[in-house]
C-alpha cells in the first residue's frame, strides 16, 4: 500500500472521529478545545501536514491537497459545531435567567387628581368650548364686591342667610359665592364678557353629610349686546347635554337671586330613577342642578354699566353635588378628608 | 311654609282647586317659582273612626277597672268595653268600629273581653295620632260637634284627611307666607277667582274707644296699631278642626283665643296679639322704644334684657309685650280671661328681624313682621280674627277698632313695562294681552300707557316689586319658562386662549402627579398652634365667627392642614403617603394687610417607593427625596432649576431645610423635614417632609427656549475625591471649581460623599464628576493639564487636597 493511501485513511479517520467529538462538545469551551487539538499548532491535523515533508516527493503535492481538503472539511464543522453550541449556550442562559412575571412590577406610584379637580376640569372644558374664559378672584374678599354690588345692600336678609365668615380685624370676609370675581371682571373692562369662574366658597355652616364650612362652586357670566334668557336657556341646556348627556331632561323653573332678574332653578332628570321619582329627588323625578338668571340692571349699575344697552346672564353652580351625584359619594365630608383609599380609585381620570 | 291644601281650596267656593290633587297643585306652584318640597298627609292614617256617643256606661261584671258602655252612632245601640276612667254619659268619642285602622297599623277587631263582647273601642286621643290634645290617660273628648255629627267620619269631620304642602318660600316673597298669598299664585294656575272671607264683625255694647286709648311714640317702630275690644268670652279648648289645622301646619294649639289669632295669621298673614284686658292697667296702650338695659319678662318666664331701639308695647304702668316678637307673662290670656284685646299692628321689618335674632325668639309672628307684612290687610285681619273668637269663644265685640297711626300707608306705586324690553330679556314677544293677564291675576291694576307699554300698579302686599324688570319676571314666570325658546350663543369666531398661570399651575399640578403625589384638597381652617406656637399669632389671620372655636384662623400655610392629610392617612396604615394641594394660604403683613396667595404645597411621608419583594429594604422617604421632587417639580412646571440656601424656619428640622431660590436668587419657597415635636403633636411617627412653592408668578411667563449648537463629540469624564472640611457645603466645592474651570468643563456632579476613616479627622471627601467637551476630540494630556492646574489651585486657595493624597500633601 502506498504511503499516500495510508495518510488518506488516517485522515479520513481523523475526520470521522473529530465529528463525533464535536457531536459531543455542547459548549463553545469543548468545541475549542477540539479545535485546538486538531488544528492547533500541536494538532492532530497540523501533525499530519507537517508528516508530507516525510513522503516522497511525487507524492507531495498529493498529499498537500487531500490535508488541505480534510482541514476545510474539519474546519468547516468546528464552525457549524461553535455556532450551534454558542447557540444552545444563548438558549440555556435566556433558560437560566426565565422569571416570574407575575410578580409585581416596580413601580413608583401613581399621583391620582382630587375627584373635585376633575369634575371641575371637565365642567370648565365645556364653557371653554362654548367661548368662556376661566377667570379667578381672591377668597378674603370686601362686603362690596361679594354683597353690595350684587345687589345685596347692608341689612338685607339675604346677608344673614348667606351665613358670611367675617374676619375678626378689618371688614372683609370670606367670599360667600364665586359672584364677586363677576364684578371684578366686569369692573376690570368692558363687555363683551364671558367667564367661568371656579372657586373655593365659604359660609358658617356645621359640617355635616351635606354641608361643609367650605366648599366649591364654578360661577359663569356672559354680558353683551342683545342677550335674553333664550340665549341662557340654550347655554345651560347645551351644557346639560354636555356633561350628562344629550337626552338627558331639563326644565328652568322660577326661583330668586338678588343678583339675577328673571332668576330661575335649573332642574335635570333625577340621574337616579331617571325621572320616574324616587327617594333622592323626593319623587319628583327632578333635580336641582344650578341657580340661573338674567344680570339684575342693579348690578350693572354697580358697575357702571348701561342696563339698556347691555344685557346678560349669569349661573353658579356647587361641585361638591355635582361630583356627589356623579360618582355617588354619600358624604361631602369625604373631599376634605383626603384618605388615601378615596383617593385612589381616581387614578388615571 | 306649610299649605293646607283643604284651607286652600276652600277659598275657592267653586271647587276649582278642590279637583286639583295635592300633587297636581304641587307641580304647578313649583313652576310658578313656589317650589313644593313635600306632600304628606296631614295626619297619620286614622280610617272606619267615626262620632259616637256614650248612651250609657256600668261596671263590667268581671273586672272593676271596666266600663261597660252603650254607644250610638246614630243607627242603633252597640256594647263596648273601655278601659278609660274617664267614660261621660252624653259624651261624643272617636269611636273605632270593628275593622278601624289607627296609626301604627293598628287594627281594631271584635273582640271578646272578660267574657264580655265589645263591638270595638273608645279612642284616646294619642290613639288617633293627635297627642298634643290629649294624653293617654283616658278617652278623648272630641270637641265642638254635637248630635248631628253622630255616625261622621271622624277623619273627615276634623279634616284630618288633608294634605299638607311644604312650599319653599323665596325670601323677598314675604306676601306668600300666608295661605292667601298661596292662593292667589293658585288663581292663575287653577283659572279661578278667590273668594276671601267674610269678615264682618256684629258689635255690641259700649264703643271700645271709650274703654281704651292707644298711643304710639315709636312711629320708626311702628307705623301703625290697632286694638278691638271683646268682651265675655270663655276660654277653653278651640274646636277640634281648629286644633287639627294648626297641628297639621307645624303649630301647637293654646286655647280659642290664642289658637284664633294664629290661624288668622296663617290665612292672610298679619300676625297678632291677644292681651287679657283686665291684666292691663288704666286700659291704654303705648308704643315706645325700649331703653339700653330695659328688663322685660315674657311668655315663656324668662327675663330679658333689652336694646335700645326695640319696640315695647305698654299699659299705663309697665311693658305688656315686646312688640311684634312675644307677649308678657302677666297680660297673656288664660282660662280666667273675659275680656280680651286683639292687637293689630305693623312694625318695623328690619327692627322686629333684629330684636328677634338678639333675643333668640325667631317665631312665626316675628319671621311674618321681620319679612313684611302687607300694610292694608290689618284691618281685615283684626276683624276676622274678632269674629271667629265670638263663634269660638262665645262674647261679643265693642263697636269700633281703636287706631294709632303716626305713619302714612305707601302709596301704590305704578310702574311702567315697556313690551319691547320685555321681549328683548325674555327672548320671546309676549303680547299685551298675555302680559295683563298675569299680572292682573296677581292684584295688579293694569291700564293701557302709551305705545307699547303697560302701566301696572303694584298690590299693597307686593311690596317687593318696584323696578320694570321686576314685572318682567312676573310676566316670565306666570308665562312659562319653558315657552321661552333656545337661542345659540353668539358666539366668539375664536375662543380665547388659557390663562397662561392657569396652564402653568395645571403643568405644576401634573408635574407633582408625575412624582406619585396625590392630590388632596384640605381645609382652610386652623388653629393658632397649627404651628406649636412657632409661627407669630399677630401675622395669621383671624375669623370673627368662626365654625369651630379652636379653628378661627386662615391657613397660613397650605402645608399644615395638608400634614394633617398624611398624619390621617399613616395613622390608618398607608405605609406611604404623598400627598399635594394647589390652594390659597392667607397672611397679615407687618401693616396688617392680608396676604392671599395661591401656592403649591407637599407633604410626604413612609417608604420612599412602593413596596417591592427584590428589595431587602425599604429607605424612608427623606429630604433628599423631598429636594429632588422639588426640583423635578419646579423645573418640570418653570423650566428652570431652582438653587437652594440654608434656612431658619422654626417649624423645620434645624439642619434638614433649605430656601428654594429661582434663577436670579429670588426666594420662592422652602422646603425640609417638618421639626420632631411639631409632627409629634400632629400625631405623625416618623419623619415628614414637607415644602411649599410659591409657583404662580413664575409658571405664567418661561424664558424663551434658543437653540444652542452642541458637540456631537462624546464626552471626556474624570472622577475627582476632594477632601474639604467639614461644614464645606457642597456647592461650595461646585462654586469654587467653576470660578475658573479648566478648559472645554461642560457640567460638574457630585456623585459621592464619604467622611471616616479613610479621611483625617475633621474633614469630608466629595466625589465630583467632570464632564469635558469641546467640538473637537479632546485628548488625555489636554483634559489632565487642566485638572492638574484646578487640583493646584484648589490646594494653594483652599487647601483642599485629592483622597490618598492628603498624607503625602502634609
Amino acid at each position: 500500500m502506498a504511503r499516500i493511501d495510508e495518510l488518506g485513511d488516517r485522515l479520513t479517520a481523523l475526520r470521522e472521529e473529530v465529528r463525533g467529538r464535536l457531536a459531543d462538545a455542547s459548549t463553545p469551551e469543548a468545541v475549542e478545545e477540539i479545535r485546538v487539538q486538531v488544528l492547533g499548532k500541536k494538532g492532530e491535523l497540523t501533525g499530519e501536514a507537517k508528516a508530507i515533508g516525510g513522503l516522497p516527493p511525487e507524492e507531495r503535492p498529493a498529499a498537500g491537497q487531500l490535508v488541505n481538503r480534510i482541514k476545510d472539511a474539519i474546519e468547516a464543522e468546528v464552525e457549524a459545531a461553535a455556532g450551534r453550541a454558542a447557540e444552545s449556550a444563548l438558549a440555556g442562559r435566556l433558560a437560566a435567567e426565565a422569571v416570574d412575571v407575575t410578580l409585581p412590577g416596580r413601580r413608583r406610584g401613581l399621583g391620582t387628581r382630587h375627584p373635585l379637580t376633575i369634575v371641575t376640569d371637565e365642567l370648565l372644558e365645556i364653557f371653554r368650548r362654548m367661548g368662556f374664559t376661566v377667570a379667578t378672584g381672591p377668597e378674603v374678599e370686601d362686603a362690596w364686591h361679594n354683597f353690595e354690588a350684587l345687589n345685596i345692600p347692608e341689612g338685607h336678609p339675604a346677608r344673614e342667610e348667606m351665613d358670611t365668615i367675617y374676619l375678626a380685624t378689618g371688614d372683609r370676609l370670606l367670599r360667600t359665592h364665586t359672584s364677586p370675581v363677576q364684578i371684578r371682571v366686569m369692573e376690570s373692562g368692558p363687555p363683551p364678557v364671558r367667564v367661568v369662574v371656579p372657586g373655593r366658597v365659604f359660609r358658617n355652616d356645621t359640617p355635616d353629610a351635606s354641608h361643609s364650612p367650605c366648599f366649591h362652586q364654578i360661577e359663569g357670566l356672559w354680558v353683551d349686546e342683545g342677550i335674553s334668557m333664550a340665549h341662557l336657556k340654550w347655554a345651560l341646556t347645551e351644557f346639560v347635554h354636555q356633561f350628562y348627556g344629550p337626552d338627558v331632561g331639563v326644565r328652568f323653573r322660577p326661583s330668586y337671586f338678588q343678583f339675577t332678574e328673571p332668576s330661575a332653578e335649573l332642574d335635570i332628570e333625577c340621574q337616579v330613577c331617571r325621572g320616574a321619582g324616587c327617594r333622592a329627588c323626593k319623587r319628583t323625578g327632578w333635580m336641582e342642578l344650578l341657580g340661573c338668571g338674567m344680570v339684575h340692571p342693579a348690578v350693572l349699575e354697580a358697575v357702571d354699566l348701561d342696563p339698556e344697552r347691555w344685557t346678560g346672564f349669569a349661573w353658579g353652580m356647587g361641585v361638591e353635588r355635582i361630583a356627589m351625584n356623579k360618582y355617588g359619594i354619600p358624604d361631602i365630608r369625604l373631599f376634605f378628608e383626603n384618605d388615601l383609599r378615596f383617593l385612589r380609585p381616581f387614578a388615571g381620570r | 311654609m306649610k299649605v293646607s291644601h283643604r284651607w286652600l281650596a276652600g277659598m275657592f267656593p267653586d271647587g276649582q282647586v278642590e279637583r286639583l290633587d295635592a300633587a297636581e297643585l304641587a307641580r304647578g306652584l313649583t313652576l310658578l317659582g313656589l317650589a313644593v318640597d313635600e306632600v304628606r298627609p296631614a295626619l297619620a292614617g286614622v280610617e272606619g273612626v267615626v262620632l259616637g256617643k256614650v248612651l250609657a256606661a256600668g261596671p263590667h261584671p268581671d273586672a272593676d277597672r271596666l266600663t261597660l258602655c252603650t254607644v250610638t252612632a246614630g243607627d242603633g245601640e252597640r256594647q263596648v268595653v273601655c278601659g278609660a276612667p274617664n267614660v261621660e254619659v252624653g259624651a261624643i268619642y272617636g269611636y273605632a268600629t270593628p275593622g278601624a285602622r289607627l296609626p301604627g297599623d293598628r287594627v281594631i277587631e271584635r273582640a271578646e273581653i272578660r267574657g264580655v263582647v265589645s263591638e270595638g273601642m273608645l279612642c284616646s286621643a294619642p290613639e288617633l295620632g293627635l297627642d298634643a290634645l290629649g294624653g293617654a290617660e283616658g278617652i278623648w273628648r272630641v270637641p265642638g260637634v254635637d248630635d248631628s255629627d253622630l255616625g261622621r267620619d271622624l277623619a273627615e269631620a276634623l279634616e284630618m284627611d288633608d294634605r299638607i304642602l311644604d312650599v319653599d318660600v323665596p325670601s323677598n316673597r314675604a306676601d306668600v307666607l300666608c295661605h292667601l298669598g298661596v292662593a292667589r299664585e293658585v288663581q292663575w294656575l287653577a283659572g279661578a277667582r278667590l273668594a276671601r272671607q267674610d269678615a264682618t264683625v256684629l258689635e255690641s255694647g259700649a264703643p271700645a274707644a271709650g274703654r281704651v286709648g292707644v298711643e304710639v311714640a315709636d312711629a320708626a317702630g311702628c307705623a301703625r296699631y290697632l286694638g278691638r275690644l271683646i268682651e265675655g268670652v270663655t276660654v277653653g279648648p278651640s274646636p277640634a278642626w281648629m286644633q287639627i289645622r294648626l297641628l297639621a301646619l307645624g303649630m301647637r294649639p293654646v286655647n280659642n283665643v290664642v289658637d284664633t289669632t294664629n290661624y288668622v295669621m296663617l290665612e292672610c298673614g298679619q300676625p297678632l296679639h291677644a292681651f287679657d284686658f283686665d291684666r292691663l292697667a288704666g286700659g291704654r296702650i303705648e308704643v315706645r322704644a325700649a331703653e339700653e338695659g330695659e328688663e322685660f319678662v315674657t311668655l315663656d318666664g324668662k327675663k330679658r334684657s333689652l336694646e335700645a331701639g326695640m319696640t315695647l308695647i305698654c299699659d299705663a304702668e309697665r311693658p305688656v309685650a315686646i312688640g311684634g316678637v312675644m307677649g308678657g307673662l302677666d297680660s297673656e290670656v288664660g282660662d280666667a280671661t273675659t275680656t280680651v284685646f286683639l292687637e293689630g299692628a305693623w312694625f318695623e321689618p328690619e327692627r322686629i328681624a333684629r330684636t328677634a335674632r338678639a333675643l333668640g325668639l325667631v317665631s312665626e309672628a316675628s319671621t311674618r313682621f321681620a319679612r313684611g307684612v302687607d300694610p292694608e290687610v290689618v284691618e281685615w285681619a283684626i276683624d276676622r280674627a274678632a269674629a271667629l273668637i265670638v263663634r269660638t269663644a262665645g262674647g261679643t265685640v265693642a263697636p269700633g277698632r281703636v287706631v294709632a297711626e303716626p305713619r302714612p300707608r305707601p302709596p301704590r306705586e305704578r310702574i311702567e313695562l315697556r313690551l319691547e324690553r320685555l321681549a328683548a330679556l325674555v327672548g320671546r314677544g309676549i303680547p299685551a294681552e298675555e302680559a295683563t293677564a298675569a299680572l292682573t291675576s296677581l292684584g295688579f291694576d293694569v291700564d293701557v300707557g302709551t305705545e307699547g307699554r303697560l302701566g301696572a300698579t303694584v298690590p299693597s302686599w307686593r311690596f317687593d316689586v318696584g323696578l320694570e324688570v321686576d314685572l318682567v319676571e312676573e310676566v316670565a314666570r306666570l308665562t312659562g319658562y319653558d315657552r321661552v325658546p333656545l337661542s345659540p350663543l353668539p358666539a366668539p369666531p375664536v375662543a380665547p386662549p388659557r390663562d397662561p398661570r392657569q396652564v402653568g399651575m395645571d403643568r405644576a399640578a401634573a408635574a407633582a402627579r408625575a412624582a406619585a403625589f396625590d392630590e388632596a384638597r384640605t381645609s382652610s381652617f386652623v388653629s393658632a398652634d397649627v404651628l406649636g406656637g412657632t409661627y407669630p399669632v399677630d401675622r395669621m389671620v383671624e375669623i370673627r365667627n368662626p365654625i369651630s372655636k379652636a379653628e378661627r384662623f386662615l391657613r397660613p400655610f397650605v402645608f399644615t392642614p395638608l400634614s394633617m392629610a398624611v398624619a390621617h392617612n399613616r395613622r390608618r396604615g398607608a405605609g406611604r403617603v404623598k400627598l399635594f394641594e394647589a390652594g390659597h394660604a392667607f397672611v397679615r403683613s407687618e401693616s396688617g394687610e392680608v396676604e392671599e396667595r395661591r401656592v403649591l404645597a407637599l407633604a410626604a411621608s413612609g417608604r420612599r417607593e412602593p413596596v417591592h419583594w427584590s428589595r431587602d429594604e425599604e429607605p424612608v422617604y427623606d429630604f433628599w427625596d423631598l429636594k429632588g421632587d422639588v426640583e423635578d417639580l419646579v423645573e418640570g412646571s418653570t423650566g428652570f432649576r431652582p438653587r437652594f440656601a440654608p434656612s431658619d424656619r422654626a417649624w423645620l428640622h434645624p439642619g434638614r431645610q433649605a430656601a428654594v431660590l429661582d434663577g436670579e436668587g429670588r426666594e420662592i419657597g422652602f422646603c425640609g423635614e417638618v421639626h420632631p415635636r411639631l409632627s409629634e403633636r400632629w400625631g405623625l411617627e416618623g419623619r415628614l417632609q414637607v415644602a411649599e412653592l410659591d409657583l404662580e408668578p413664575l409658571v405664567a411667563e418661561l424664558p424663551p427656549v434658543v437653540f444652542v449648537e452642541f458637540s456631537r463629540e462624546p464626552e471626556a469624564e474624570r472622577d475627582l475625591a476632594l477632601v474639604v472640611p467639614d461644614g464645606t457645603p457642597s456647592a461650595e466645592v461646585v462654586a469654587a471649581i467653576e470660578s475658573d474651570p479648566p478648559a472645554h468643563l461642560a457640567g460638574i456632579e457630585v456623585f459621592d460623599r464619604y467622611s471616616g476613616r479613610q479621611v483625617p479627622e475633621g474633614r469630608y471627601s466629595l466625589g465630583v464628576r467632570l464632564a469635558f467637551r469641546a467640538a473637537r476630540t479632546l485628548t488625555d494630556e489636554e483634559i489632565d493639564r487642566g485638572i492638574e492646574r484646578l487640583i493646584a489651585r484648589l490646594q494653594a486657595e483652599r487647601r483642599w487636597t485629592l483622597r490618598g493624597e492628603e498624607a503625602t500633601g502634609r
